[in-house]
């Protein structure tokens, strides 16, 4: 093979399929310390640490929840932290059934020369990380690239150091046991259309897909996050099945039949939004050798945030809003989405912030 | 989109999908007047024009025979011959629902400073040629590139420029209506395992994608002829499923979803050879979004050609040998080859070293 056949290669091939499960998806619960700290105070909570723990406590121990996701993604002090009872929330999950994921970048820099483009920053010491991670109970990882649509962007440059970092960062990933997620983000800031944005998101997997290649990384041991094709936040919204469509023959055209499941971010989407897109792209009638599921942050927590605003007597409420969206999202991945969650508050609520940083 | 969608993408789309039916193929007749020259020779049969067209006359009035094939790949003087009655070849193809396709490179030369290492000529004036093939008939064209394992090679230069050239000779097919077929070949040549066929077959593939992504070029108008991964020439050889298992993996890895057929060279495969790894590789329990056909030359009028040995008495026999490999290769498409369409002629190995067109 051209690939790199670590020690792990069958139990990173396990963990990407089952990850890929139809019916489950991924919490993206991975928020770093700073970025938590701005959903905290639009709810008027304090960010401590043990505000941050009773958040992920609420979410890890929603009841019903855990059958609708096959991983969750944690920030490095969440991977440590236990239920108020005592129990490791890594040890929660995987009795859920599901597999503990963790966010190993160190977010973005500004590439010199460009006009506002980044690389991401994490690769020094990557390997010793990832293996105290796994020892942890981490099998798998997320790593977030950055680009953005604009006059001249994204520029080559940007396409080939973020290309390249994932590629290294994927590579290092799969030597340590953790399946890495490969998240080539193409922001949704701007006024171009949905074609522009299939353009640049093909251009840019067809990079990610070169630099794996040419760092031997093994395909069946990745999970692809990419955002879906869309128009840019400042143009007018499409259809759901205009998205679908966009998005399907993008990756059509770029990832390879070996990658077993694509888990897409949610951008700036409500809660709604993301989940009739998904539905509609499963419900498409054509080629999809990989299944397509979610990795949602935002789109799945925005509406139990609000329930819960801090307060210990909202638990059950917030914990239901969560089940909401979690089945919603669970029938997406399986094109049966009526739309007829219950909506929350806020499940309706754009949550694009310009120039979005973690 | 990233990709050029032309005047004729509509029709690119559907001719692609047509030839990848399942249960069809592509017959390679497209050896040049020299190429075919050696076949002719190895029966005693002279090198002239009529003789030529006899052949191909032979192959397609095969009763039955085109009813396997989705497509015949033409060299330039047969696109413009006709039957012995006058019907011209193409007509007889259309009228079979088998669409007619057009070599158009012009050899490979050496790349200097490289250890034998080749590239692909045929640029010039290949969009004027492109169109006067599309006038008479042709509705996909073939180019083939060529790669060498060896201690350092294919060196990332070989693989660059073959690269390159296969992704600009694509999108120049694509704007004059003809379906490129991109043909990556990686020689058999030479004493390596399978693995490192593997290696460097998904190395290739995977360049090639990249810079077939550059150009533009719309993926569902085009199809991909590779080689099946196999030990080199010089190796023990494996068994069909070890090949199947090599050769779809690898094309998973790097073959996008949108591409609707591959359609494998024989090499210097055995008939038979061709057909078992075709067949074991569709009987293959594992996800594959594209069809897995044959583009076989040598590999489907091996035991023809010696059956006719250029004598008009033989050719009812010739064309039963033809059909007979038309139909097991048919077969073999759909995972349903029972095996035993082996004469002893259809066991014998094709190979020759160095192979050049």
């Amino acid at each position: 093979m051209s690939c790199f056949i670590s020690k792990y290669a069958d139990e990173l091939a396990k963990n990407a399929a089952y990850i890929g499960t139809p019916g489950k998806g991924i919490l993206a619960a991975d928020e770093s310390t700073g970025t938590i700290g701005k959903r905290l105070s639009s709810i008027n909570v304090e960010n401590i640490e043990e505000n941050r723990r009773a958040l992920r406590e609420l979410l890890f121990t929603a009841p019903g929840v855990l059958q609708y996701l096959s991983g969750v993604i944690l920030f490095e002090e969440t991977l440590y932290q236990k239920t108020a009872a005592g129990k490791p929330f890594v040890d929660v999950l995987k009795e859920g059934g599901v597999l503990p994921g963790i966010k190993v970048d160190k977010g973005t820099v500004e590439l010199n020369g460009t006009n506002g483009e980044t690389f991401t920053q994490g690769l020094d010491g990557l390997a010793q990380r990832c293996q105290k991670y796994y020892e942890a109970g981490a099998r798998f990882a997320k790593w977030r690239a950055v680009l953005k649509i604009g006059a001249n962007e994204p520029t080559e440059l940007a396409i080939q150091e973020n290309a390249n970092g994932l590629a290294m960062y994927a590579a290092i990933c799969q030597q340590c046991g953790l399946v890495p997620i490969v998240e080539p983000e193409i922001l949704v800031d701007g006024s171009h259309d949905i074609k522009k944005c299939a353009d640049v998101t093909e251009r840019v997997l067809a990079a990610c897909y070169k630099a794996l290649n040419d760092h031997h990384v093994m395909l069946e041991g990745t999970l692809l996050k990419p955002n879906m094709v869309t128009p840019g936040s400042e143009s007018p919204k499409v259809a759901p099945e205009v998205i679908a469509e966009y998005t399907v023959r993008a990756l059509q055209r770029t990832v390879p039949a070996a990658v077993p499941a694509i888990v897409f971010l949610s951008g700036g989407q409500s809660e709604e939004e993301a989940t009739l897109n998904l539905n509609a792209m499963n419900k498409l009638q054509t080629k999809k050798p990989w299944s397509l599921s979610f990795s949602f942050g935002r789109a799945l927590q925005q509406s139990t945030l609000k329930a819960w605003g801090g307060k210990e007597e909202n638990l059950k409420k917030a914990q239901d809003a969560l089940l909401v969206r979690c089945k919603a999202n669970s029938e997406a991945t399986l094109g049966t989405y009526k739309g007829d969650a219950k909506l929350g508050e806020g499940a309706a609520e754009s949550l694009h912030v310009s120039n979005y940083k973690y | 989109m990233s990709a050029f969608v032309g005047k004729y993408a509509e029709e690119l789309i559907k001719n692609a999908k047509y030839i990848a039916t399942p249960g069809k193929g592509i017959l390679a007749a497209d050896e040049s007047t020299g190429t075919i020259g050696k076949r002719l020779s190895s029966i005693s049969v002279e090198n002239i024009e009529s003789n030529r067209q006899a052949l191909r006359e032979l192959l397609f009035t095969s009763p039955n025979a085109l009813s396997y094939l989705s497509g015949v790949i033409l060299f330039e003087e047969t696109l413009y011959q006709k039957t012995s009655d006058g019907k011209p070849f193409v007509e007889v193809l259309e009228e079979n629902n088998v669409i007619p396709g057009i070599k158009v490179d012009k050899g490979t030369v050496e790349i200097a400073g490289t250890n034998g290492e080749t590239t692909t000529q045929g640029f010039d004036s290949l969009g004027t040629r492109c169109q006067q093939y599309y006038k008479a008939g042709a509705r996909f064209a073939k180019w083939r590139a060529v790669l060498k394992i060896g201690p350092n090679e294919p060196s990332e230069l070989s693989i660059q420029q073959n690269a390159q050239g296969l992704a600009r000779y694509a999108i120049i097919c694509q704007e004059n209506g003809l379906v490129p077929i991109v043909e990556p070949e990686v020689l058999t040549d030479g004493p390596h395992d399978i693995q490192k066929c593997a290696a460097v077959t998904e190395t290739v593939l995977a360049a090639v994608y990249k810079a077939l992504n550059e150009h533009h070029v719309l993926l569902e108008g085009t199809l991909l002829k590779p080689n099946m991964v196999t030990p080199g020439s010089d190796s023990p050889k494996v068994a069909a499923e070890v090949i199947a298992q090599y050769t779809v993996t690898a094309l998973r890895r790097t073959v996008p979803p949108a591409v609707p057929g591959i359609v494998f060279l024989s090499g210097g495969q055995s008939e038979e050879e061709a057909t078992l790894n075709l067949d074991a590789m569709n009987k293959l329990e594992v996800l594959k979004p594209w069809t897995l056909s044959f583009s076989f030359g040598r590999a489907l009028q091996q035991s023809t050609l010696k059956t006719w040995a250029g004598k008009k008495e033989n050719v009812p026999k010739a064309q039963e040998a033809f059909l007979s490999r038309c139909k097991a290769n048919s077969e073999a498409t759909l995972g349903k080859y029972g095996g035993g369409s082996a004469g002893g002629l259809a066991s014998e190995s094709l190979f020759v070293k160095g192979y050049k067109y």
